[in-house]
Formats: structure tokens, C-alpha cells, sequence
């Protein structure tokens, strides 16, 4: 029990110093920017006119800022990762890797670095969709469209809470995030290459699109197109808790190949 | 003869550093993603499809700068200096080595743009035939749109309009070199000269300026004059010679860029002697 306890105690720890490394440096706010940019383009994408403008609405504005897909909403996948792409790189070659895991173990070290960026990168979309989301209420928006809305970009919720629509997005956004992360974090354990790591995620995201296609998946439940940006199912809050468990499991996989590289690498 | 050397050096660097394997796999699956629909779209009109489909690409500029800023992967570190370059440097001279690491640069512009117009028809190959005409597929695709429902990307009207298919491809892959050389050589300058990472900021910028056009020229708050200066915007032939809308005219873009490539070119020799190049990991 009292090994456990400081097992555990050494893990909350190291997974403090990893945020605090992540969250307090130029690149955080660098990467909020990044978002706010990728946010307006997505947005400004979908303005055709003035009359289009005239009927926009909270729901509909931010829905486009985050998954307009015939403009840039796939670019998320690299953007995250700026963050955290060259830190276990550097983590390695200044040799902080080695005398972290001496400190405090491989299991706590790999435990919080994934969750250091898991949760930084999380942090960081959510604040960026926020400080949207408050923007557009200050621009005096509507908060639903006048027309009614079908039963697709999780619009449904919305039309019962905006609020409930907001966060089940921003949730299913910074899981994205999380998830692009860690993959860009363990590719860099097994490539050493900051740039390869940084487009890492948007090459397997393609990947996996052309896989769909040659295995023929009939379920948009496996399609990664619908789980980051879309509604996989008729059924909003099956479709939220479906993308939510998915990229939840992917992460955690991916963090467990994180740890098993880092250990390989380590002890041989 | 040294020149040749020190870009045969960096060329070897392709096997090791996996970041070039990266981009060439980002762009194939990419590329298949926006072309392999034309094969059924094709089969289903009974018709089959030209090899034509890289001059228009630009035109689909929200479909272009995602593929295209792959290249500031490539020349972000720009020029090149790893721990091997430092006996390369002693050996060769700077001038010879700079020289050698804009001939790379140059290699480097000619195969990323070979490598676009590879793509656009690889993936087209079981209802390819090849023809000086545009074809009915990519006619079809941009006037009528019913290429769309198979998920393809999107043609422009007017990048098919007034122009034969070799013409605009010779103009594409002229300018798309052309380029790809002088963001390269922005890189490299940056690179030298400031801190590094800002050549790779610029780059970025530079690539997503036809994306910030094409936005703002939908809204009310349209900015045409931007692509005066945006080279990547003169790959697109359709944002190029409307007299009407004060767009530049395909000479402007041709000398431009010609200018500019010289320009740098000389200034990134005539100044090396002046630079101090610590080996960089």
C-alpha cells in the first residue's frame, strides 16, 4: 500500500513539473494563436456573403470553426502538435530522459509525460474554442439559427442547450487534440525527428482513410472524418460518448507504446 | 565538381532523415484521397480520364495549401547544417558549399514538383489515357460538378477555360519550381542570417497567403492586391491576368519570380564569407 501510495505520489509529481514545462512557455500562447487563426480561417471559409453573416449564429459559426472540412479543420492534428513535438526529442538529447527516469522511475516518467500532454494539449484547444465561443457572444451573435437545424454536427443538443453543444464540441475537439499528441509524442520516441513526428498524425489520418476504403468499413463509427468533426450516428449522445471512449482508448494504447519505446530504448 | 558533391551529400540524407519518407507518404495519401473518386466517376460515365488534373490543382486553393505545406517540412532546416557538414565546409570552402546547397535546393524544387505531377495521375492509372485535350471526366467535373458525390476535389471552371492542358502544365510546373527555389532560398537566408525557425514561420505564411486570399475574397473585406505579393498564388493560373480586377499578369509572375531567384541567389553567395557557421545538431 505505501508503495503504491508513493508510486503514485512520484507520478502526480512528475505529471505537475511535465504541465508546468508544457503550460508556462512561449509556445503554449504560440500554439493558442495558432488555434484562433485555424479557428477564423475555418470560419471566414464559410462566408460567402454579407447575407450569410446577417443569419449566423453562435451554433452554426462555431461548428464551422472547428469542423469545416472543405477548409482547414484537418490542419488541428499538426497544429497540436507543435507543442509537443520536439519535447521528447529534446527531453532525450539534453539528457533529462535519463536522469527523470533515475529520479522517479520509467512507469511514473512515461505516465506523466503522456498525461502532461494529453492534458496541455486538451488545455490548450479548450481555451482557444472558449475564447471563441465568448467572442462571438460579445459580437452580440444569435445563439441558434432562425431555420431549424437537422440532426447532424451534434445539433440536436443544441437545440435543447447551447451550452450542453458547446462543451460536448470543445470535449470531442481537445480529445483530438490529446489524441494527435500522443501519437506525434510516441512516433518521436520511435523516429527521433521532430518535423517526421509533427506530421505524423495527419499522415495516419489519411492513412486510415485509405484503409476505410479498401477494407470497405461500413461504419462512419470508424471513420476518423466523423469521430474528430462530425456526428458518427443518428443518435447525438451515443455519437459523443462513442468518439469520446474511442479516443480515450486510442490515447491510452498509444501511451502504453510511448512507455514500451522509451523502456526499450533505456535499458538496451 | 565540389558543388556537385556537397549536393550529392544532402541528396544521401534522404535515406537517413525520415522526415523526407514522411512527406512523400502525407502526399500520397493525400493525393489518393482527392483523385482515386475519378476512377468510378469515370467508369460510371463510360469515359476515361486525361492525365491533366495537376495545372488545375492550384486553382482548389483550400485543397492546395494543405498539400503544399508539406514543402516547408523539407526545407525548414535549410542550409543543412548537421554535424557531418562541418568537414564538408573545411573541405569544399563556403562559396562552393553554398553553392552546392542551392544546387540542392534547386534538385529539391524539381523533385517535390515532379513528384505533385506524378500523383495527380498515379492514382488515375486503371481509367488513364493520355490525350492533348482536356477530356470529358475533367470538362464534366468543372462545369457540372458531378464528380463531387465521389468525393474528388473540386475543379475550377476557369482554370480549364481559354487554355490548352500542355500549356498550363508547362506554366505550372515552371512556376511551382520556380517557387518551391525561392521559398528555399527565403529559408535559407533566414536561416543564416536570423534566428532559426523564422525562414520555416515566413515559408508557412508565404503558403497559406493564397488561402487568406481566397477567404477574404469571398467576404466583403476583399483583398485582391495580396496576390501581388504572394508567389504561391501565381501557380494559379485563374488569379493571374484579370486586367479588370487588378491581378498580375502572367509576365509580372514569370520575371517575378526569375528576379527574385537571382536576386537571393546572389545575395546568399556574395555574403556567406560574411556569416559565421557554427555546426548545428
Amino acid at each position: 500500500m505505501n508503495h503504491e501510495k508513493k508510486h503514485y505520489y512520484k507520478v502526480t509529481r512528475s505529471v505537475c513539473v511535465e504541465l508546468h514545462r508544457a503550460i508556462l512557455s512561449g509556445t503554449f500562447v504560440l500554439e493558442i494563436v495558432l488555434l484562433l487563426a485555424w479557428e477564423f480561417a475555418n470560419f471566414a471559409a464559410s462566408i460567402y456573403d454579407l447575407s450569410w453573416l446577417k443569419q449566423a449564429s453562435i451554433v452554426t459559426t462555431f461548428d464551422a470553426a472547428v469542423s469545416n472540412l472543405s477548409a482547414l479543420a484537418r490542419l488541428l492534428l499538426p497544429i497540436v502538435t507543435v507543442l509537443f513535438s520536439w519535447s521528447g526529442e529534446t527531453d532525450r538529447r539534453s539528457r533529462y530522459l535519463a536522469s527523470a527516469i533515475q529520479r522517479v522511475g520509467l512507469p511514473a516518467y512515461c505516465a506523466a509525460k503522456v498525461l502532461a500532454v494529453a492534458l496541455s494539449a486538451m488545455l490548450v484547444v479548450f481555451l482557444a474554442e472558449t475564447i471563441l465561443v465568448f467572442a462571438l457572444m460579445f459580437s452580440g451573435m444569435p445563439l441558434r439559427p432562425w431555420y431549424p437545424m437537422d440532426n447532424c454536427q451534434y445539433y440536436l443538443i443544441a437545440r435543447k442547450s447551447v451550452i450542453s453543444f458547446i462543451i460536448v464540441r470543445e470535449v470531442i475537439s481537445s480529445l483530438t487534440a490529446a489524441l494527435s499528441a500522443v501519437f506525434a509524442l510516441t512516433l518521436g520516441a520511435f523516429l527521433h525527428n521532430a518535423l517526421a513526428s509533427m506530421i505524423g498524425p495527419l499522415i495516419a489520418y489519411y492513412a486510415w482513410d485509405v484503409a476505410a476504403f479498401i477494407l470497405k468499413i461500413p461504419s462512419n463509427g470508424l471513420l476518423l472524418d466523423c469521430i474528430f468533426f462530425s456526428q458518427p450516428f443518428p443518435d447525438p449522445v451515443f455519437s459523443a460518448v462513442w468518439s469520446t471512449t474511442f479516443m480515450i482508448t486510442l490515447t491510452v494504447l498509444l501511451g502504453k507504446l510511448y512507455a514500451w519505446k522509451v523502456g526499450k530504448d533505456e535499458y538496451t | 565538381m565540389k558543388v556537385l558533391s556537397c549536393c550529392k551529400i544532402n541528396l544521401m540524407q534522404w535515406h537517413i532523415n525520415p522526415k523526407y519518407a514522411m512527406v512523400v507518404a502525407y502526399l500520397a495519401f493525400y493525393m489518393w484521397t482527392l483523385t482515386h473518386g475519378f476512377v468510378q466517376f469515370s467508369r460510371d460515365m463510360g469515359y476515361p480520364v486525361r492525365p491533366w488534373l495537376f495545372p488545375v490543382f492550384p486553382s482548389s486553393v483550400n485543397l492546395f495549401v494543405p498539400v503544399y505545406l508539406s514543402y516547408p517540412v523539407l526545407i525548414s532546416d535549410a542550409p543543412f547544417r548537421n554535424s557531418h557538414q562541418q568537414f564538408v565546409l573545411l573541405r569544399l570552402g563556403k562559396r562552393n558549399w553554398i553553392l552546392g546547397q542551392l544546387l540542392y535546393l534547386l534538385v529539391l524544387s524539381l523533385v517535390f514538383t515532379i513528384l505533385m505531377w506524378l500523383l495527380t495521375w498515379m492514382f488515375l492509372l486503371p481509367r488513364l489515357e493520355w490525350g492533348l485535350d482536356w477530356g470529358k471526366i475533367i470538362i464534366t467535373s468543372a462545369y457540372e460538378h458531378l464528380a463531387d458525390p465521389y468525393g474528388v476535389m473540386t475543379i475550377m471552371c476557369e482554370s480549364i477555360e481559354n487554355v490548352k492542358p500542355l500549356a498550363a502544365t508547362a506554366w505550372v510546373f515552371f512556376m511551382m519550381v520556380s517557387v518551391n527555389f525561392l521559398l528555399g532560398e527565403i529559408t535559407l537566408l533566414c536561416n543564416l542570417w536570423s534566428k532559426k525557425g523564422l525562414g520555416a514561420v515566413l515559408t508557412v505564411l508565404l503558403i497559406l497567403m493564397p488561402f487568406i486570399i481566397w477567404v477574404l475574397a469571398a467576404s466583403p473585406y476583399a483583398i485582391t492586391k495580396l496576390s501581388w505579393l504572394s508567389p504561391v498564388s501565381w501557380l494559379d493560373r485563374t488569379m493571374l491576368l484579370h486586367s479588370n480586377q487588378n491581378k498580375p499578369s502572367f509576365l509580372y509572375a514569370a520575371i517575378m519570380t526569375s528576379v527574385l531567384n537571382l536576386l537571393l541567389a546572389t545575395v546568399s553567395v556574395g555574403t556567406i564569407h560574411k556569416c559565421n557557421l557554427d555546426t548545428e545538431e
